[in-house]
């Protein structure tokens, strides 16, 4: 539109009018109903023109006429002709206006805000099964009212319950309670909870329905020895007999638990019909109100007699309290107290529910809202309506300001100290908030002051609570992350969570004895359980692992189950004595050689000892003091050795204080076993490799020491390295070796080894490490692209002679110098950065030179500029997470073993690692090699390619534009990046201003320039489906405890049309394979310095050049797959548009040939071509083999 | 092999095996050579044109191959059949075009146009024999290691390269300075013609002083001077709100699509 380029006044004044004339003309058209949406806003505006923006467009006009100098009008103008952006502009209203408002103050940001909403809308209630759960509700507590009262049984009698096929729920093992038990149709019954409510979840897809027993069916006295526990399930078991041939009313009935405690049973009742398929009701049986005496099942009491329980041997002095026995019963005489609470407060304000169901959802995802120990949605209400009592919380803020607030408060206190206390000041008279502490683990005192509401957990559970709260909340303040999906969509998972795992069996009755012995007040604590002694075992383990391991962990994670549900026939479930506790290392701390303990002459040295055992020792340290101090490894061990020993103190001490009365099995070397080089004789333990990186690198720094102090004309500014070697990524980094001496194979000429004539076998690999040398900035070098290749070639000589002076063996190549320096080996090449911008110039046609990006020029770029730069980044990634370099190769290798290699770019695997590292929500970085592939297979498995771009954010160096305008791009103009989009902040260039599109288009032209080729969709979905399969067979190994994941790392030549295998003989990587076995262990020798040395043959691998042979001359019709490291065969798979005859193009003949007689066509040449496989590899190929179709 | 006619447009079909034993043909298909555009080296009376050339064929294996219709002068190898003159670089060590690899395309220049014409008449069932035990073609490791041994260039080699290459540049830019710097003819004249030069970033420099220019031209600009522009401002501002909360939308709406809302 010309009138847009404001030049002249006239321009101007036409486009005014014109403007005028069209909103005439929408004035006119009004009553039309096919008018646009445009020509709506417009009407708007006429219709509210005393709003005061509505003259805006006459005005803009008349102030263009004035030539006023401003670009608003003008924007604003263009706009509207644009029927796109027109909607941009219309007239806010005030609802509008709030919610924008509203957003930015209340929400972390828009996008939060409708991706929360989305998500709130997904997980609700659907008001169909509302409707059809008062229904039946309706029917069923008609059901109950109408029962017929029964007369008086014996409460331990269970006969009429056997007879109706019903068995017991409770404990097994628990004393026959006394007393009689009688049924009487409930005198209420109702529905409590988060239905009651409006805070359920479809997470938690079970509805609580309270019925309150009639004064008659409880006596005063059953309070006493489990009394109430026993009755409750009798109640329980009475309606579940009456409705077991309720066909219309109920589906099935099953018992299942309370909070996962198995004091309380609870009847799970199905309804028929649709409704129960998804929804699912417990029943709650509570006695009457006032039956017991309030201060009745305070925690301090004791309500069961040792007597009663242990039968009449055993005796105590004192009655013990029972905690734990009191919570499961006042948990019941509370519930109607809670349920007014929880309507008064919750029901009354929308936003707080909202809140509500987003931290039950925060909860769910990280498997902390159900069984034992868990954060129950009941118990989250409470923490809610404490912060509001409290005033942490208001009604007005928004359910995101709500969960924020909670988590801060989660985040920030001690429960294990001092809890949050609700009890209301009615209540002052009961026990204090110390009571509670002294007994249970964490405490949260509900507002009758009598019953903490986390009885159930232990100190770890809530460790682990307030540890996620502090993550979630550094996700929301951290700018980078998509911190909703970290928050309520991922999965938390705990073997991605781990960096270790420890596997603990015990046998049954053993375990019980040596924990009688070890733990104080044991019996005590059993009969408080009632028996049950999970919990207490649970909480000694992890108390005595987290003494012992100290700082070195930040985490212990135990890992629990679901709550049981079983069928109304079966006995509960029996107490398995497994216990898997995932460990999250402190990577600072966690393999510190020595624990040390308190100074010699302290009192706490006896303690330490007697807790360390044999293995501590008096050890004098270096301010001269002494102390008690335990070793665990010897200072020369290697990083990979020292990182497992948080599992030598676990098995140590499990042994100690256990003895052997279990079995015990650490979950984290058994990958990093595919790091290793078990041929391999140095002064250091090769172990997972980290060590033979490091003296790599520092040959390295030693070689560019030495290459600056050379005398050359133009000095040397930097030396950069681009090998995978110097980012602690090349899976089998090169080693310092005992140098060859010639034979048969291979033979001396001048300084270097070549291949003889003879023929002989070569099965050496020696890997050069590439580095690029740039020089001080000269007028002189010309402007011609193969001149300046014989400059380069000039300063390598003079290079070279120069070192052949100090006897350093050098060879000149045309292209690079090739250094033998300390038993490395390195190509360094001189570089000239204007060469990137001779590469740019294109002759045009008219004969001048136009500078653009060049296939040549891009991958100069790369090399010399972005590579070096993105090679320092991730050694300081390194550097920062010291589990990086074998995280990042076991990756590697991985992916090498499964053939994904060097179809999943190496730089990709490596990025999407680093990735990992930098952004690991919503975990930790990882600490391990072992987690660090778990997560990278979880992230191929899981992640919608085409959806999620990764911004990889090297040092930081992304601005916030840059990750706006990223995101902008790839979601507008998707197709146009590649399949798999990662980005890092070195691939944008630097542009002068960000204003102009152009100089947009310059900056991010090469995003994600890793992946431009490749990935392609089939490989990503075959990376995705390796992945699951591998992630799903280490999951069900690590339940099990069984740990060979060797299949893991074997290809499968299955899918493959044809596969090509290889000779043994002249693979020379074959020792890095996961699968090899040698015959005779190959020794190698570590390097010493010789005069003379000779050049070794360097970066030859046949089966390498064999593949490169094969690529270049059948890219088109085949796609051929090798795992580099090794690998015994070559996979090849056809391209489907390949095996098709196609329209003959003799001038694109690339191996088809011609069929047809009347109309010729061509097809690709598959007898030919598999002839070729052949001949291209004479003497590597071994066999052919093609799979029948 | 396929039952094809003789001539398939115009080309003549060929079998090539690797050596005696092999089982896989591959077909070579090849005509005279003709151009719009001549080019000196391959003269089209006498060249042959050939496609479909397996990567392993070398210029000597060929050289021996079509010497049965005529002496061989030259054989030329291209990715993409070019009329042009084959890309062979003067400085083999330093040179920045690539090799060809893969199948290919072939120019055979006889000496006489008579092999051409023998080259087309051959029966169509003829199949040619790449490698012979008198003249064995190398591939597999043991081209790789001659390969590797290749690579290594005498020191002599390489600096005599290095000076042909650096002393033909500098010639190069004498002329060229010398055609910048014409001498004015008997009176007095200069002709001027356009010299081809890689012009620097006049360009840039331009839009960089533009945009100096424009940032001193915004610093002595009011802004918000007046009401409509104080409305206008703000005006936009929610404009831009609208947009970041219409994209953000799409997005969402992506997300649904993919079904990421689900959280269990």
């Amino acid at each position: 539109m010309k009138h847009l380029q404001v030049g002249k006044d006239n321009e101007i004044q036409a486009s005014g009018s014109e403007d005028k004339m069209s909103n005439v003309d929408n004035s006119e058209e009004e009553a039309d109903e096919d008018e646009d949406e445009e020509e709506d806003e417009e009407e708007d505006e006429e219709e509210e023109a005393d709003d005061g923006f509505s003259d805006e467009e006459e005005k803009t006009d008349e102030n263009n006429k004035r030539k006023l100098p401003e670009q608003g009008g003008k924007q604003a103008k263009s706009a509207k002709r644009d029927s796109k952006d027109g909607s941009l502009y219309k007239l806010p209203t005030m609802e509008e206006l709030n919610t924008l408002r509203e957003t930015q103050m209340l929400y972390h940001s828009n996008l939060f805000r409708m991706q929360m909403e989305e998500m709130l809308m997904e997980v609700s209630m659907k008001e169909q099964y509302r409707q059809q759960l008062d229904q039946w509700f309706v029917q069923f507590s008609t059901h109950l009212k109408s029962m017929v009262p029964s007369s008086e049984h014996k409460l331990c009698q269970t006969k009429w319950m056997d007879e109706n096929g019903v068995s017991d729920p409770l404990v097994q093992d628990m004393p026959k309670a006394r007393g009689t038990f009688l049924f009487a149709a409930p005198t209420d019954v109702q529905f409590v909870g988060s239905f009651a409510s409006g805070t359920i979840t479809t997470r938690n897809c079970s509805v609580d329905i309270m019925i309150t027993l009639p004064k008659k069916c409880v006596h005063a006295a059953d309070w006493r020895n489990g009394r109430w526990l026993v009755k409750r399930i009798k109640y329980l078991a009475w309606i579940a007999i009456s409705l077991q041939n309720k066909t219309e009313l109920v589906a099935d009935l099953n018992w299942t638990t309370h909070l996962g405690s198995s004091l309380r049973p609870v009847l799970q009742v199905t309804p028929s019909g649709k409704l129960g398929k998804k929804w699912k009701v417990n029943l709650f049986p509570v006695p009457p109100p006032e039956s017991f005496k309030a201060k009745r099942f305070s925690p301090e009491r004791s309500n069961l007699q040792p007597a009663w329980f242990f039968s009449e041997e055993a005796k105590m002095e004192t009655l013990p309290p029972t905690p734990h026995y009191n919570w499961a019963c006042a948990v019941d005489i509370v519930m109607l107290e809670h349920l007014q609470l929880l309507r008064d407060c919750v029901k009354k304000h929308p936003n707080l529910a909202q809140g509500i169901k987003l931290l039950k959802i925060w909860l769910a995802q990280r498997e902390l809202d159900k069984g034992v120990g868990s954060f129950s949605g009941h118990l989250v209400t409470l923490l809610m309506i404490h912060l509001l009592q409290t005033r942490k919380i208001n009604p007005q803020m928004s359910a995101y300001q709500v969960f924020r607030n909670v988590i801060v408060y989660l985040g920030s206190g001690n429960w294990c100290e001092s809890g949050p206390n609700m009890r209301a000041p009615s209540h002052a008279d009961n026990s204090t908030l110390e009571d509670f502490h002294k007994l249970y683990e964490v405490v949260f005192v509900d507002p009758s002051g009598m019953v903490n509401m986390t009885a159930n957990l232990i100190a770890a559970d809530y460790l682990r609570i307030k540890h996620e709260a502090q993550l979630a909340l550094s996700f929301l303040d951290s700018s980078a992350a998509d911190s909703f999906e970290m928050l309520f969509i991922k999965k938390v998972e705990i073997f991605q969570l781990s960096d270790q795992l420890l596997r603990m069996r015990f046998f049954k009755s053993d375990a019980e004895t040596v924990l009688s012995k070890t733990i104080p007040k044991y019996q005590e604590l059993v009969m408080d359980a009632l028996g049950d002694v999970q919990r207490v075992m649970l909480s000694s383990i992890i108390q005595l692992l987290s003494k012992g391991l100290g700082d070195r962990v930040q985490l212990l994670v135990p890992m629990r189950k679901p709550p049981a549900v079983w069928p109304l026939h079966q006995p509960p479930p029996a107490f398995k004595k497994i216990f898997i506790v995932g460990i999250v290392l402190n990577p600072t701390t966690a393999s510190a050689l020595l624990t040390k303990g308190p100074p010699a002459d302290s009192p706490e040295a006896a303690i330490f000892k007697k807790f360390w055992g044999a293995k501590s020792s008096l050890r004098r340290f270096q301010d001269g003091s002494f102390h008690e101090a335990v070793l665990w490894a010897e200072p020369q061990q290697s990083i990979g050795e020292r990182r497992l020993i948080p599992g030598k103190i676990c098995k140590y001490l499990l042994r100690l204080h256990y003895r052997k009365k279990g079995k015990y099995v650490y979950i984290a070397k058994q990958m990093e076993g595919f790091l290793c080089h078990p041929y391999y004789k140095m002064k250091y333990n090769y172990a997972t490799g980290e060590e033979a990186t490091v003296s790599a690198i520092q040959a390295f720094d030693s070689l560019s020491r030495k290459l600056r102090s050379l005398d050359l004309p133009l000095k040397i500014t930097a030396v950069q390295s681009t090998s995978d070697v110097s980012r602690h990524t090349r899976v089998f980094p090169p080693l310092a070796k005992a140098l060859r001496v010639t034979g048969k194979a291979i033979e001396a000429s001048g300084n270097y080894l070549k291949f003889s004539d003879l023929g002989g076998l070569y099965q050496n690999f020696d890997y050069a490490i590439e580095v690029i040398v740039f020089l001080e900035i000269s007028g002189k070098w010309p402007d011609d692209l193969e001149a300046i290749q014989a400059i380069k070639a000039e300063f390598h000589t003079k290079m070279s002679d120069l070192l052949q002076k100090d006897s350093v063996t050098t060879v000149v190549f045309p292209k690079f110098l090739q250094i033998l320096w300390e038993g490395y080996v390195f190509r360094v090449r001189v570089s000239y950065l204007r060469e990137i911008y001779l590469q740019r110039l294109v002759e045009t046609p008219q004969g001048d030179w136009q500078e653009q990006d060049t296939a040549a020029s891009i991958q100069l770029e790369k090399h010399i500029e972005i590579i070096p730069r993105f090679t320092t980044a991730l050694a300081s990634i390194q550097a920062d997470h010291p589990s990086f370099s074998g995280g990042v190769r076991l990756c590697k290798q991985w992916a090498g073993s499964q053939l994904l290699l060097p179809h999943l770019p190496h730089i990709a695997v490596e990025l999407l690692v680093a990735s990992l590292y930098l952004n690991p929500a919503p975990y930790m970085p990882p600490s391990t090699p072992h987690v660090t592939l778990l997560r990278f297979l979880h992230l191929l498995v899981n992640t919608d390619w085409k959806m999620t771009p990764i911004l990889v954010n090297l040092n930081e160096t992304f601005t916030v534009e840059d990750v706006a305008e990223l995101n902008r791009l790839f979601l507008t103009q998707r197709s146009a990046f590649p399949h798999m989009f990662i980005v890092t902040p070195y691939e944008l260039r630097s542009v002068p201003s960000t204003e102009t599109s152009g100089d947009l288009q310059r900056r991010y032209k090469l995003a994600s320039m890793w992946t431009k080729t490749s990935p392609s969709v089939q490989i990503l979905y075959r990376s995705k489906q390796l992945a699951e399969a591998a992630l799903s067979f280490v999951n069900a190994k690590l339940l099990k405890g069984v740990l060979n994941f060797k299949t893991i790392f074997r290809p499968s030549s299955d899918d493959f049309d044809v596969v090509i295998h290889l000779n043994h003989k002249h693979l020379c990587r074959l020792n890095e394979s996961v699968n090899w076995t040698s015959p005779k262990p190959l020794k190698i020798k570590p390097y010493e310095r010789h005069t003379n040395e000779l050049m070794p043959i360097v970066m030859f691998d046949a089966a390498f050049l064999y593949l490169k042979e094969l690529r270049d001359a059948f890219n088109h019709v085949a796609l051929f797959f090798y795992d580099e490291h090794g690998g015994k065969f070559v996979g090849v798979v056809w391209k489907p548009s390949a095996l098709l005859p196609q329209e003959l193009k003799v001038g694109g003949l690339e191996g088809q040939q011609l069929v047809g007689v009347k109309e010729v066509k061509q097809v690709t040449n598959i007898e030919a071509i598999l002839d070729d496989f052949q001949t291209i590899g004479v003497d590597l190929v071994r066999k052919i083999s093609v799979k029948n179709t | 092999m396929a039952n094809v006619t003789s001539l398939v447009q115009g080309f003549k079909v060929v079998g090539l095996k690797f050596c005696e034993e092999s089982k896989g043909v591959h077909q070579l298909l090849w005509k005279k050579h003709t151009v719009r555009i001549h080019s000196e080296c391959k003269p089209p009376d006498r060249t042959l044109f050939v496609v479909n050339v397996p990567p392993y064929c070398t210029e000597e294996a060929f050289q021996r191959l079509f010497s049965e219709y005529g002496k061989v002068q030259n054989v030329y190898f291209h990715k993409k059949p070019t009329s042009g003159p084959p890309q062979s670089a003067k400085y083999p060590h330093f040179s920045i075009v690539t090799p060809v690899l893969g199948f290919k395309v072939a120019y055979i220049v006889f000496t006489h146009s008579s092999a051409v014409k023998k080259a087309m008449a051959v029966p169509p069932s003829t199949v040619l024999v790449l490698s012979t035990k008198e003249h064995p073609v190398l591939t597999g490791v043991k081209k790789w290691h001659q390969q590797y041994n290749q690579q290594f260039i005498s020191r002599i080699t390489l600096n005599k390269e290095i000076k042909a290459l650096i002393s033909e540049y500098d010639k190069k830019k004498e002329q060229e300075q010398a055609a910048s710097k014409q001498e004015p003819d008997n009176e007095g004249w200069v002709t001027v013609t356009s010299v081809k030069k890689k012009k620097t970033h006049m360009k840039k420099i331009d839009e960089l002083k533009n945009k100096k220019n424009k940032k001193k031209k915004k610093k002595h600009q009011l802004v918000n001077f007046y009401t409509f522009q104080h409305r206008q401002t703000k005006i936009d501002q929610l404009a831009q709100l609208r947009k970041k909360f219409e994209e953000d939308k799409r997005r969402i709406n992506l997300m649904k699509e993919s079904r990421k809302f689900r959280p269990y």
